[in-house]
């Protein structure tokens, strides 16, 4: 078989899940009658063939044996039955920094994740100076990682596996990590390998990210097969899939635009006070987010939710509005909302507002926008951390004590 | 046997982990190893107080080194198998994500304890051949069992290891199984010396043959402490025990290895 070549052939898995998140030996001997385990087929009889230099990417709700498949072709387990070959070298970015240890420098730690990538020191020596170049952690590769940020830890890690020269590479939605000038730099990267003729396998919810690093996609569905085509055409049945979807958590592991679409939210824009639309802000702003809401139907007023969350899809903050409370016309056409904030009460960091319109009894979910807006709050002043904290001093001067000369 | 000579065949990666695992048992220092070793000391003087000068309960020669021979034995085997069972549990982004020699992590938890081993074994060594001069001839037997009992401990770390991941309790277990466990083996006695056992021999040939870490006590401290050349029975229990335990290894980690992958 050609390196780079996948062929899976039937392939099953099969999970046995108990009821208790964990099982205890005393249990398993005292009460074995009642510890009956739950057998979870995760992947049914799939089999595809993906040849070498393709880029195919997985998409399917939470639970539909994405996550087990890029396990099975990474080698962590193997398929319950079925046939699953692998040629070549496999990458995985599933998992940066595995094996680093928090007191070891950089540099220690580039030679540990390495080797259990399955390099060898001889291998490491002569990518050394490439995996620190490409992380751009020069200066601070004789320090240890513990002393590195979140963003530094994954460039680090990010950099030794995309150094390991697999012909298969195996990605999530993660894999671009960092700042964005990083991010820009990992999907460079993943496109370098694309172009080099790598096959690559990558799982995400990202309609986006799919079309531009996949011409075909499988979408999968409780462990089946459901397509195996044209990228457009698998998002396009996602979405379907995705839009009677009510499970909060299935939905925020979707794809970042759903919904029924009798309503619609466009044109999302942050603007500054005068008017001017910007990017980036500084703690105390005034900031206006602004979209037009899209009537498809003739329907009840919708209610709008906004929410803010930072950088990791953290929820800092909720803002829901009756719309029918802002006038709005049932029959009429488009309509320009505004949510005027007064004083930015953000200090640092990048964030996002995610958009939902949905009927009043907030069951329809009409359209929802993940990232609907980004923006970067740059530090000024003296204020440091998430949250601008503004508050009064005062001092007052307690009742006089005696003084003591101390000479 | 892949399961052991993969630590030969992919010797960067072993070294790595076991340099990883090194740093979080002795933090990086020469003080770390300094402080396991007090351990074994602290637990000689108490066991010479309660046992030799205040009980008065054994007639042994230099009865601090004889307990100081047999802990050099328990230690390394309690602290190796203790140690190994949250080898893997406490690696679940590894364990779960990457495909590599698992078994690897069990072995270098072993490994990191053999570096103790060595330095209690140096110590132990020095202090018996200035005390106790006859052993001159005889210390050097000690040094295949002590193979052997790397190799015990290397069987059941990855046995443990890997029971760990499945079952949570066992660490637990094992911590509450060491204690009593330590008093059944002849370590601060001997197994002849015990009146309790006058007449009834059986007990102690339980005691003797059930424990399968009396044997190697006894082996490894018949060169070093007593100045004779161990039982052959003793030493072929030894080398029947270490290759059962490897063994025993193999079977386990073959039949868990895709399950604690897909359970962790």
């Amino acid at each position: 078989m050609k390196p780079g070549t996948i062929v899976a052939e039937n392939v099953s898995r099969r999970f046995r899940v108990y009821p208790q998140r964990h099982v205890t030996l005393k249990e398993a001997i005292v009460r074995r009658r009642q510890l009956r385990p739950v057998e979870v087929w995760a992947l049914r009889d799939v089999s595809f063939r993906i040849g070498a230099g393709e880029s195919v990417g997985f998409m399917g709700r939470n639970g539909s044996g994405k996550t087990t498949l890029l396990r099975l072709l990474a080698g962590v387990f193997r398929p319950t039955s079925g046939r699953l070959a692998v040629a070549g070298r496999v990458g995985s970015l599933l998992e940066l920094g595995a094996g680093f240890h928090p007191d070891f420098t950089g540099r220690d730690n580039i030679y540990l994740s390495a080797s259990i990538y399955g390099l060898r020191k001889q291998e490491v020596d002569r990518r050394f100076d490439s995996i620190v170049e490409f992380s751009e952690l020069e200066r601070f590769i004789d320090l240890p990682v513990r002393t590195y940020s979140a963003g530094m830890y994954m460039r680090l890690g990010f950099s030794i596996a995309v150094n390991v020269d697999a012909e298969v590479l195996l990605l999530d939605e993660v894999f671009a990590v960092g700042d964005e000038a990083f991010q820009r730099k990992c999907i460079d990267r993943i496109l370098d390998f694309k172009r080099q003729g790598k096959t690559i396998a990558f799982v995400s919810h990202s309609g986006a990210a799919l079309e531009r690093m996949c011409d075909r996609a499988l979408l999968l569905r409780e462990g089946l097969v459901e397509y195996d085509g044209e990228t457009g055409e698998a998002i396009r049945r996602y979405q379907e899939l995705l839009a009677g979807e009510e499970d909060p958590a299935e939905r925020a592991a979707g794809l970042q635009e759903w919904g029924t679409g009798e309503a619609r939210v466009t044109e999302v824009r942050l603007e500054d006070g005068a008017g001017e639309v910007r990017e980036d802000f500084m703690p105390g702003d005034h900031v206006v987010l602004r979209f037009r809401v899209q009537n498809r139907e003739a329907i009840d007023p919708p209610w709008l939710a906004i929410e803010l969350r930072d950088v990791t899809g953290g929820l800092l903050s909720r803002a829901e509005r009756d719309l029918g409370e802002l006038g709005w016309d049932r029959d009429g056409k488009d309509a320009d909302v505004r949510f005027d904030i007064q004083r930015l009460p953000l200090v640092e960091g990048r964030f996002q507002f995610n958009v939902s319109l949905t009927d009043g009894a907030r069951t329809r979910r009409y359209h929802s926008v993940e990232k609907a807006a980004e923006f970067t709050v740059i530090p000024h002043g003296e204020a440091h951390g998430f949250v601008l904290f503004e508050g009064d001093w005062s001092l007052e001067q307690a009742a006089p004590t005696v003084e003591v000369d101390t000479g | 046997m892949s399961l052991y000579t993969d630590v030969v065949r992919y010797p960067d990666l072993f070294m790595n982990i076991f340099r990883r695992e090194l740093y979080g048992k002795y933090r990086g220092s020469v003080l770390g190893l300094v402080w396991t070793l007090i351990n074994p000391l602290v637990l000689m003087a108490v066991y010479t107080l309660l046992f030799s000068v205040l009980l008065k309960a054994f007639q042994i020669e230099h009865y601090p080194l004889f307990v100081l021979s047999g802990l050099l034995t328990w230690v390394f085997f309690q602290s190796a198998v203790q140690m190994s069972c949250s080898s893997l549990f406490a690696q679940p982004a590894l364990v779960k994500q990457v495909r590599f020699p698992r078994q690897m992590l069990p072995l270098a938890m072993v490994a990191t304890n053999v570096v103790t081993l060595a330095a209690m074994l140096v110590v132990v060594l020095g202090v018996n051949l200035i005390f106790i001069p006859e052993i001159r001839t005889t210390f050097w037997a000690a040094l295949p069992l002590l193979v052997l009992l790397v190799a015990l401990a290397s069987g059941l770390a990855v046995v443990f290891g890997y029971i760990t991941v499945i079952y949570r309790d066992v660490e637990h277990l094992m911590n509450t199984i060491f204690l009593p466990w330590f008093f059944l083996t002849p370590i601060f006695y001997t197994l002849d010396q015990l009146p309790g056992l006058q007449g009834r021999e059986w007990v102690a040939d339980v005691l003797f043959y059930v424990n399968f870490v009396t044997p190697f006590v006894e082996a490894i401290r018949d060169p070093i402490f007593f100045g004779e050349l161990p039982a052959p029975g003793d030493v072929l229990y030894c080398v029947v025990a270490g290759f059962a335990s490897l063994v025993l290894g193999v079977i386990v980690a073959r039949r868990m290895d895709d399950q604690v992958a897909a359970t962790l």
